[in-house]
Formats: structure tokens, C-alpha cells, sequence
């Protein structure tokens, strides 16, 4: 199961801005607008009851953010929605530090990964996109990429 | 892309080394990405036949690890075939015999530990109380591939390394010093390679993430462009450590327990120390690529200091390059060492035997732990909440891991440690002839475009992103006056480490590099580097005569003749250097293998690069000298006479000259005026003092201005001139080394050449105004706006960036 956080969009999205920059200095594909959110992968056997409280209570800041169980940061018409994931075989501090701040309020062997969430509003095509976050904001050594 | 790890092992074949011929034994390490060659795999076939039994994958992968380039050095520690000049020499071990032997000649008393543990250690402060570790480490070949992973552990484990030299230094300080390719750079950049300015970025983005999670400063540093630098990066990260001096030393006993602390262990960072024995291709093994876990070793940090200071272990060092395999390996080299694998916490449940033995998982030291201590051990860590485990003991005389019963490693140590054959390397040297070439008039402009060249312009970019004011100690930092101009080094204050807030003793680092003198003259270009390093130092108002000095080589394949030839000179020079200085070279690293095929499959090596760190002590820190012009009406003097250098500057680069000239550096000369211009700082007879480097005296005069927002008139006829070539483009933009542009005060003028006596000291010219002018046979020569000069320096990085 999965929980997506991300500013709520009264906020300015620095992280997205700089995605965004990033992407049209590599001029591979053109970006007009960007949002970004954070997905928490939670393995095992959780009641939604129990995540939605952890995610509203602990993983999200009500009041810049918000959160939604995934897929929450939806793509409108002209928007892309990227996910960029570590592979499972690369160390995951983020995730790691989430399941010790979570130690006694998750089942035993729960395991938590994190990834992140790009939402651009592009011209681009599937593959295009993917390739220029490729060659920007992740690195396939380490990292899968799904556009969707 | 490079392929993900190798496929699991195909048993046939280690049940068959005994009867594999050369070849097969070549092919199989190439297979297992052992990086073994094949007298290595002949030996160990050898061995093993004498055991009468195959190899376990486990004890492969041991001794690959141990005989790697990277734990072994076998290359700079191996025998060397020396040609030049048409005389052939013989050396037997090219590292002993340059870099150990000036320290071994120099014999300095403060030097505590030197080149047999993770870091130096010399002796620190007022009293004989403390203790400094230094350590500089290069982490290129995981970040050629990802240089956020690459750059962020290879932080790590250079704070690692100082925590694990003795029985642990607390971390004061962090430098940085990268090679780049310019960004923009696409020329036969094959497509499995990252962008030059991506490269830039992860690196900047690995390093800040890390170091300032730690809570350490990243004070200090140095970024070179080249284009060879394209398809290898170097990444050079570096740490200093305070300790107290009854901790420099660790004595692993006999029934120690073998006590591993902080990480899990995962399939993360296989092969990693075989890797640096290899070119990078495609087929570079993913997993020698980590990402880091900086809170994990915040903590193991923070409890190995109480852990330590309540002599709970006796023994300690860092899980780096090998993992458990090197770390048990080197610690139980006297003991030997029993390890039962199973005890090792794990990060998933599928780890292989041997991978829990020689993963490079970051974040994990191991202790030799009395066995009577263990529960206040525990508990120290676990009140930090860090994980520990008991692995097994140091006993034996052997090395048998074993794994739910099942051997995995059982090896002599004898033969582990002692054992790699030593292979002559062949090595050549041809000099270049020399080019020289009449310098062209320039104006301001040029002297603006000189200022936001890359090599040149500031690095805001970078230090902006990086803590370094974190422990409240950083006396000198990187951008300091009233316009945040460049330093010389930085000086740190460690009273956070001391816990002594009324003894102002501190510490300067200052570095050397300079890849385009190595394209010349190598030997020459280890002179140069040692000197900027100490003049450095020298400009920060440290104590030169209590310099200790780092060698950082990073070079390309060392199967090519020539570039070993100049790796020969290089150490030579660092030997000429180390005893001109009067400063021992108390640790280092080699880096070989920069090298790798270009879009057009042509194996392209980097530039030979050599890194000189200098650490000196500063006896009170409230005295520290900046480079920033601090009045109005002051006197400029330059110290040192300026030659023909316009080989290696940025001047040649940027006009396009073809010349190679380059002068003999003087550096005991040198190392006398600095320690002249000490003596006179202490006096507190100069304001500013700032090194001529790159760029020259006009990029020195400018930074100096811009840096305090006041300008200077300077007379260039009256800099002292040395050697045929004569101009003003020559005062202006020769890289001659050994000078020093300085401040000083009208009424000090008198007691400042009393104490310069005997020196080539001129006096220059004059700070004021908003101008800095450049005066030649009496009439104005060129005049630049400092503000207009500060604001081209400033932007010139990120303007690079932006593709602008």
C-alpha cells in the first residue's frame, strides 16, 4: 500500500520548480508547469485505517501539505505524472529512517520505501519525458522511472 | 548502461580452478569481476593445490579484495623498469622509496601515526594533550557512474576512516576537491555517460547532503576543469579528526570480540574495491554503487566517542572498500579471527554467504571489544540507537568464517597479506622539447573573462550549499571580507572537540593541485602542488615548519608505460618537495584506472593529477590573515620573483598559445621566505596576504580588491622579474610559484622589510579607490571596475551551468 504526500498548492513547490529548470536547461523536453509529491511503499499486512492515520498524523505536515492514498497527485489533460523509485537492491535512507520513526506502530518485518512524484505539464511524449528525467533527475544505475 | 551484478556463481567452475590453465584462471576473475590478474590467479591456483582443495567463491573474493589495487596499492607499492634519458633504473618499490622515505629521513617527532593506519596523526595543541588525523580519499569510479551515490559515501568513508584511525578522532573538518569536465562538453561523450554538468551537480548535491547531516564543516577545497576529466571524474574528499593523544594507537588482543556496529549488511556495493582495479566500461557492476546513510554514522559517531573515551574497545576500524572481509581482515592480521556470519544484521534475507562477508554496505565499523566490556559497549550504542552484533573473535592465527556451520572463508593470513606477487611495471619518460611563444597585449576585458573562467571564478555555487559553520570553529572560511572573496584554505578553531574554549591553538588545510603543469613536467608539477599547498598555509598566518602534507595520485591505466614514467617523477618530486618543506607526507591514496572509451572507442586516460593536502598548526586563531584588502592607503608587496610559467596558466588556455614553458620551482627558497613571512605575520605586520596562482598576479590583485571592496594601483616594473620573456602580460598572468601578494601597513613598512630581509620582497603599489589599476614604464596599462570584475568572478560558474 501506498501513501503520496505533497504541498498543498497554495505553497510554492521549490523541489518542482527546480525538476522543472532542470529539465528545460537539458532541452531534451519542455516543461510549462511541474508538482512534486513524496509515495511511501509500506510492504505487508497494514489496515487503511491505521495508515491513513499514520500518514495524516506523522508522514504529513496538514498544514502546507496533504496526502492521499496512491496514485494521489493526479495528471490533468497536458500533464505527465513521473515516478521515480530506487531499485530494490539500492539502499533506501529515506525509507530506512521512516521504519525506525515508525518502530512499534507498523506489523513486524513492515517495510518502507520512498519514492518521488513528478507532474508535468509537458508536450512531450512518454518515452521523451522518461529519457530526459533519465539524464537529469535520475540515474538508471539506481533508479526505475515509469511515466504515466 | 553498465549491466547489473554478475549472475550467481556457476559452482563448476571454482570446483574446477584447480585444473584451469592461465587462460581459464584470467577469464574466470574477468567472469567473477575479480580484477585478479593472472599471476594472481596462478598463485592462488598454487595455494589452494597445496590445501588440495578448490576455492570457496568466499575465499576468492577475499583474496581479490585483499590484492586490490585499491587495499593492496600494488602498482605504486610494486617494482618499477624506469627509462629516461637513455638510462634504465630498477626500483623496487616506488612508494617506499619516494613518499615513505622523505617522512622516514625527515623523522619529525610530532608525527604520531603515519602510514600504518586509516589516517596520519601528528601532535596538536598546547601541552601534549590532542592529537590531529588527516585523511584525503578519492571515491572517482562510483561517481563517474552515480555521482550523488559516489560522492555522498565517499564522505562517508573518509569520516570513517578518521573514526577508525586509532581508537577514533572526532571529526572537525571536511575538503572537497573535484576535477570536472567544462559543463556543456559533448564531445564524443559516449551515451552511457553522464553530462559533465550532471556529474558536477550529484557530486555537489552527494557531498552537501552528507557532510552537513554529520554535522561536520566542508570548509575547504579546490575545483579543476579539463576536458580529460570528461569520462572520469575525480572526486577527492578529505577529513580531519581531533583526538586525544592516548588514543592514537588501537592493540587488538587475542579473545577480543569482533563487534560490528551501525549499518545492516546488504547486497549493496559489491566489489567495489576490485572495481578500482579496472577501467570503467559498460559493464561496470552496478552494485559497486551505494547510496549513503548519514544518520546511521551520525550515530555510530556519537557513540563510538562515549564508547572510546570510556575505553570500552581496543581495537577499531571503518567497514570501507572489502567490507567485513578487509576490516576483520586487517584488524585480526596479527590475531587471526573467527567469524560466524550469521550473526550479522541484514538488510534483506537474501544475501549469499560471501556476500555478507565482502559487501561494502556503508555506515559500519567493527571494534575488538573485551569481552568484559561488551554490555557497556552495547548499551553506549544502543542509547544511541545503534545496532551492534557480535561476529565472533579474534583468535586463532587464522582467518574461517563460517556460515550456519558451513565454511565459507578458511585462509593463513600469511598468505592473505603477504603473499601478491610483485610485478615489475615497465615505466618511460620523454621531455617535451620546449615552446615558447610571445604573449599577446590584452586588455581589461580579458582580465574580466580571466576572472569567470572556470578554473578561475568563484564556487558560491558549491560552498554556499555546504554547513560551514557547523561546530562553530570555522575561523576562516571559504568566501571571507566584506564581498566574500576566495581564501587560501580555511582555519578551523576545534574548541568542539577540545571542549577548550580558552586555548585558541587551531589548525590551517590549505591543498595543491594543478593537472596542467603534470601535462609538462610532472616532477615539476608535484613541486608546484606541495608549494601551493604550503603557500597557502604561509597566506593564513599558519606554522609552516609544522606542516604535514597528504598524496593524492590519480592517473590512468598503469599498464601504459608513459603514464607510469610520469607517475616515477611525480613521486620523485613529492620526495624533493617533502624534504625542500621540512613536511612528512603522513598518509595518501592512490587512484589508478581513470580511464575509459569515448564515443569514438578511443580509451581515453585523465590528465596525471596529483592532490597535495597541507595541515599546519595556527597558534592562536584570533591571529588568522585573510586575503581580503582591509584599508585604504595600505602598501602592496610581492614576495617572490615571477618567471616565465605561461605553460600551464590559464593565460595559454585562454588565448590559445602554443607554449609549454614552465620554471624549476625553487621550494627550499620558497619555504625559507614563507617561513620569513610567518615570523612577520606573528608580528602582525601584514593585513592581507593572498598566493599568486592561477591566473597570476592580476588575478590575485583582484580577488584581493574585490574580496574587501578597495581598490589597488600596482606597478608591475617594480615586481621582481627573473629569466628572459619580459612583458606585462608576463607580470600579469605568469603562474609562477612561490609568490605572494600582501597588505601591509604604511607605519609597519620598516619592521615589515627588516623581517623580509634577504628575500625577494618588493613593494608593488598602494590599495584605494574602486579601481584596480596596472601601471607599466610609467604610464596607466590596464584598469578594471572591482565591482564590475567581483560580479564576472561571481557569475561565471553558474552562468557555465546554465549554458550561458
Amino acid at each position: 500500500m501506498e501513501i503520496e504526500v505533497c504541498l498543498k498548492p497554495q505553497f510554492m513547490d521549490a523541489g518542482a520548480a527546480g525538476a522543472m529548470h532542470e529539465l528545460n536547461l537539458a532541452g531534451e523536453a519542455e516543461i510549462s508547469a511541474a508538482r512534486t509529491a513524496r509515495i511511501y511503499s509500506f510492504s505487508g499486512d497494514i489496515p487503511r485505517a491505521r495508515l491513513g492515520e499514520i500518514a495524516g498524523k506523522l508522514l504529513c505536515d496538514p498544514v502546507t501539505e496533504s496526502w492521499g492514498f496512491s496514485p494521489y497527485l493526479l495528471p490533468e489533460k497536458g500533464w505527465k505524472r513521473v515516478e521515480v523509485r530506487f531499485k530494490n537492491s539500492v539502499t533506501d535512507p529515506a525509507g530506512e529512517s521512516v521504519e525506525e520513526a515508525l518502530a512499534g506502530k507498523l506489523p513486524p518485518g513492515c517495510r518502507v520505501r520512498c519514492a518521488d512524484v513528478y507532474l508535468f505539464k509537458t508536450a512531450a511524449g512518454a518515452q521523451k519525458l522518461e529519457r530526459a528525467v533519465l539524464d537529469t533527475l535520475a540515474n538508471e544505475l539506481v533508479c526505475a522511472v515509469k511515466v504515466i | 548502461m553498465p549491466t547489473l551484478a554478475k549472475p550467481l556463481p556457476v559452482k563448476a567452475e571454482l570446483e574446477d580452478f584447480l585444473k584451469l590453465s592461465g587462460s581459464s584462471l584470467l577469464a574466470l576473475s574477468k567472469e567473477y569481476g575479480w580484477s585478479l590478474n593472472r599471476p594472481e590467479m596462478e598463485l592462488a591456483q598454487k595455494y589452494f593445490g597445496k590445501l588440495g582443495r578448490p576455492p570457496s567463491r568466499g575465499e576468492m573474493e577475499t583474496i581479490a579484495q585483499t590484492w586490490s589495487e585499491h587495499c593492496k596499492h600494488k602498482t605504486f607499492s610494486g617494482p618499477v623498469k624506469f627509462t629516461s634519458g637513455g638510462r634504465t633504473e630498477r626500483i623496487p618499490n616506488l612508494f617506499k622509496e619516494t613518499i615513505v622515505k622523505a617522512t622516514r629521513e625527515l623523522d619529525k617527532k610530532w608525527c604520531l601515526s603515519v602510514f600504518e593506519d586509516n589516517a596520519g596523526v601528528v601532535e596538536f595543541g598546547k601541552g601534549g594533550k590532542w592529537a590531529l588525523a588527516f585523511k584525503a580519499e578519492t571515491h572517482n569510479h562510483p561517481c563517474a557512474l552515480e555521482p550523488y551515490g559516489g560522492s555522498e559515501t565517499g564522505v562517508g568513508g573518509v569520516i570513517r576512516d578518521v573514526l577508525g584511525v586509532g581508537l577514533g578522532a572526532k571529526p572537525v573538518l571536511n575538503t572537497d576537491i573535484f576535477c570536472f569536465a567544462p559543463p556543456g562538453l559533448r564531445e564524443n561523450l559516449p551515451q552511457s555517460a553522464l553530462a559533465p554538468e550532471r556529474v558536477l551537480r550529484g557530486v555537489v548535491t552527494g557531498v552537501r547532503d552528507y557532510g552537513n547531516r554529520m554535522g561536520i564543516p566542508t570548509a575547504a577545497g579546490a575545483v579543476c576543469f579539463d576536458k580529460g576529466y570528461m569520462l572520469n571524474p575525480l572526486v577527492f574528499v578529505g577529513t580531519v579528526g581531533i583526538m586525544p593523544r592516548k588514543a592514537v594507537h588501537k592493540e587488538v588482543r587475542p579473545g577480543d570480540l569482533i563487534v560490528c556496529a551501525g549499518g545492516r549488511t546488504g547486497r549493496d556495493g559489491i566489489h567495489g574495491a576490485t572495481f578500482s582495479s579496472a577501467d570503467i566500461d559498460e559493464d561496470s557492476p552496478a552494485s559497486a554503487v551505494q547510496i549513503g546513510h548519514p544518520l546511521n554514522e551520525k550515530r555510530v559517531l556519537d557513540a563510538q566517542l562515549k564508547a572510546r573515551d570510556r575505553s570500552l574497545y581496543r581495537g577499531v576500524t571503518d567497514c570501507g572498500a572489502g567490507g567485513f572481509s578487509s576490516a576483520i581482515g586487517e584488524l585480526g592480521a596479527e590475531t587471526g579471527a573467527r567469524v560466524y556470519l550469521e550473526r550479522a544484521p541484514l538488510k534483506d534475507a537474501a544475501v549469499l554467504d560471501w556476500e555478507i562477508w565482502v559487501s561494502e554496505s556503508q555506515e559500519r565499523m567493527i571494534y575488538a571489544v573485551p569481552p568484559g566490556k561488551l554490555r557497556e559497549f552495547e548499551n553506549v550504542f544502543a542509547g544511541e540507537g545503534c545496532q551492534t552484533a557480535v561476529l565472533g573473535e579474534f583468535s586463532g592465527k587464522r582467518l574461517c568464517v563460517t556460515y550456519n556451520g558451513k565454511t565459507v572463508v578458511d585462509l593463513d593470513m600469511e598468505f592473505l597479506h603477504g603473499a601478491c606477487p610483485k610485478i615489475e611495471k615497465p615505466a618511460v619518460w620523454k621531455p617535451a622539447k620546449p615552446r615558447r611563444a610571445k604573449l599577446r597585449k590584452t586588455g581589461a576585458r580579458f582580465l574580466e573573462d580571466m576572472l569567470a573562467n572556470l578554473n578561475i571564478c568563484s564556487r558560491e555555487f558549491m560552498i554556499r550549499q555546504y554547513d560551514h559553520e557547523v561546530q562553530g570553529g570555522t575561523v576562516l572560511k571559504p568566501l571571507s571580507g566584506a564581498n566574500g572573496g576566495p581564501q587560501d584554505g580555511c582555519v578551523i578553531w576545534p574548541h568542539a572537540a577540545t571542549g577548550d574554549t580558552r586555548d585558541y591553538c587551531g589548525f590551517a588545510a590549505a591543498h595543491g593541485i594543478n593537472p596542467a603543469a603534470g601535462k609538462i613536467d610532472p616532477y615539476e608539477m608535484a613541486l608546484q602542488c606541495a608549494d601551493e599547498a604550503m603557500r597557502g598555509l604561509a597566506c593564513m598566518g599558519a606554522d609552516v615548519s609544522r606542516a604535514a602534507l597528504l598524496d593524492n595520485f590519480c592517473w590512468g591505466s598503469p599498464e601504459n608505460k608513459t603514464l607510469m614514467g610520469a607517475l616515477v617523477l611525480a613521486a620523485r618530486g613529492c620526495y624533493d618537495a617533502a624534504k625542500a618543506y621540512q613536511a612528512p607526507f603522513i598518509s595518501g591514496k592512490d587512484s589508478f584506472y581513470n580511464q575509459a572509451k569515448d564515443a569514438r572507442g578511443r580509451n581515453l586516460a585523465i590528465p596525471c593529477t596529483l592532490l597535495v593536502s597541507a595541515v599546519a598548526p595556527v597558534e592562536d586563531v584570533r591571529r588568522t590573515i585573510s586575503s581580503d584588502l582591509k584599508r585604504d592607503g595600505s602598501a602592496l608587496y610581492i614576495l617572490g620573483a615571477t618567471r616565465d610559467d605561461i605553460g600551464p596558466s590559464v593565460y595559454r588556455e585562454m588565448t590559445g598559445i602554443s607554449c609549454n614553458s614552465l620554471s624549476k620551482t625553487d621550494a627550499a627558497g620558497n619555504f625559507a621566505l614563507y617561513k620569513a613571512l610567518a615570523k612577520a605575520m606573528g608580528r602582525g605586520l601584514v593585513l592581507s596576504a593572498h598566493d599568486c596562482s592561477q591566473g597570476g598576479l592580476a588575478v590575485c590583485a583582484a580577488e584581493m580588491a574585490f574580496a574587501g571592496g578597495i581598490g589597488a594601483e600596482i606597478v608591475l616594473d617594480a615586481a621582481p622579474y627573473e629569466g628572459p620573456g619580459l612583458s606585462p602580460e608576463m607580470l600579469l598572468y605568469s603562474e609562477t610559484s612561490g609568490r605572494i601578494l600582501l597588505e601591509v601597513s604604511p607605519q609597519d613598512e620598516k619592521k615589515f622589510l627588516a623581517a623580509m630581509k634577504g628575500f625577494a620582497a618588493a613593494r608593488i603599489g598602494r590599495t584605494g579607490g574602486k579601481e584596480l589599476g596596472f601601471v607599466w614604464q610609467g604610464a596607466p596599462y590596464l584598469a578594471a571596475d572591482i565591482e564590475r570584475l567581483r560580479l564576472r568572478w561571481q557569475n561565471g560558474l553558474v552562468a557555465a551551468l546554465e549554458g550561458k
